[in-house]
Parts: structure tokens; sequence; C-alpha cells
């Protein structure tokens, strides 16, 4: 992001800067369960049948 | 935690309570989510609340803290307590942090009063912390924020800190 941007995002007021964090968190939280359904799917791909957990 | 919530005006009123209650003498809210009034929006998973014990011992009165708090509806999770689904640490003050907190700003949010360390404060009390995350806070705030220097100095020099070469 430019510095500009990020200077205007800066001077939002305190309100809406924590409207944005809990946006973040929640695309955050996201990104991180489907990264953990990848990667759980990817385990049981390369189990050996008959072994999967 | 549903978006566009972040329960900080539940958690000043929860601090509001137990300084009325004789619980703690003051508060202010410190770390990441008061750095963000500053600069600009980033991701933070909990609040740190630190308040000047009443209790001088070496619990500084935390079970009577939480217990108070687990009246009011939050639950427990390790060192945190847990308001609808968002962490607090609660911090005991002192040295530096004490300052800070006697000396941070009153704000409101939600009709809900409530008290944010200063900007200036927070650069101190990261350059004193001094982890990485930390060094990467005051890079941004020193380029973000509307630091007040010769406060930000007279403070750095009254705990014998200095900021890390840029």
């Amino acid at each position: 992001m430019k510095p500009a941007r990020r200077q205007v995002l800066a001077r939002l007021p305190y309100e809406d800067k924590l409207r944005r964090v809990a946006e973040l968190i929640e695309i955050s939280t996201r990104l991180r369960s489907t990264r953990v359904k990848e990667e759980q799917s990817e385990t049981t791909k390369i189990t050996p049948k008959g072994h999967e957990s | 935690m549903p978006a566009s919530s972040i329960p900080l005006a539940e958690i000043f009123a929860a601090a509001n309570g137990l300084r009325a209650a004789g619980l703690i003498e003051e508060y202010a809210l410190g770390g990441a989510l008061a750095a963000i009034r500053y600069t600009e929006p980033f991701t933070t998973y909990d609040a740190d609340i630190f308040f000047i014990p009443v209790d001088s011992g070496l619990s500084a009165g935390i079970p009577g803290i939480y217990a108070f708090l687990q009246k009011l509806g939050h639950t427990m999770d390790g060192a945190h307590t847990v308001l609808r689904g968002f962490p607090v640490q609660w911090l005991a003050a002192a040295g530096l942090t004490e300052e800070a907190v006697r000396q941070a700003d009153a704000i409101e949010l939600e009709g809900v009063p409530g008290r944010i360390m200063r900007a200036e404060h927070l650069v101190a009390i990261a350059a004193s912390v001094g982890r990485l995350k930390d060094r990467a806070r005051i890079e941004q705030m020193l380029e973000q924020a509307e630091l007040d220097r010769d406060s930000l100095d007279a403070i750095l020099l009254r705990h014998h800190l200095k900021l890390p070469d840029r």
C-alpha cells in the first residue's frame, strides 16, 4: 500500500479503525480455516490406504 | 467474533466498574489496540488493559478482578478474560506503564467513557520491551502518528530509554 494511502487510513476516526480491525480479524480467521482444511485434505491424499486418520 | 464489533466500549465499561468497585485505582488501554488510534488499522487479537492495583500484594488483586469480570459475563482463557469472543489481558502497571496510565487520554466510545494511553507513552513502552514487533510498532508510530517529540524525548530520558536505530 502506498504511504499516502496509509496516512489517510491513519487519520480515520478510531471507531472506523476498530471496525476495520474486526474485518481484518475475520478475513485472517477465514484464511486460516481454509488453509487448515486444505492441509487436512492434502494429508488425507498422501496417507496410504487403510491408514487415514 | 462478528465483523464490526470489537467490544471495546464494553471492556471500558467493565474497567470503569472495577474502578467504581474499588478493585483498581485507574486503568488505560495500551498495546496494539491503543496504537491503532494513532496509526493505520492492523490486525490484533486482544486488548491490553493496564491497571494501577489497589492491592499492593503480589497478586495485584487479580483474583478479585477476575471474579468481578466473570459476574459481568467475561469467561476465562488462560491469562485472558474473554468478552464476546475477544480476549482481554489485564496487566498490573508499574513504573513507565503506571505513568502511562496516569497520563492517559480520556475518550468516549459508543457513549462509554474510557482511557487510552498517549502515543508518546506507547512508543516508550515499545522501546522498553524491544521485541521485533515492538520495533516495527515504533517505526510505524514514527511514520504515521502525530507525536509530540519533546514529550517523547522527556519520557525516554526519565525512564533511561532510547529508540532503536532506524
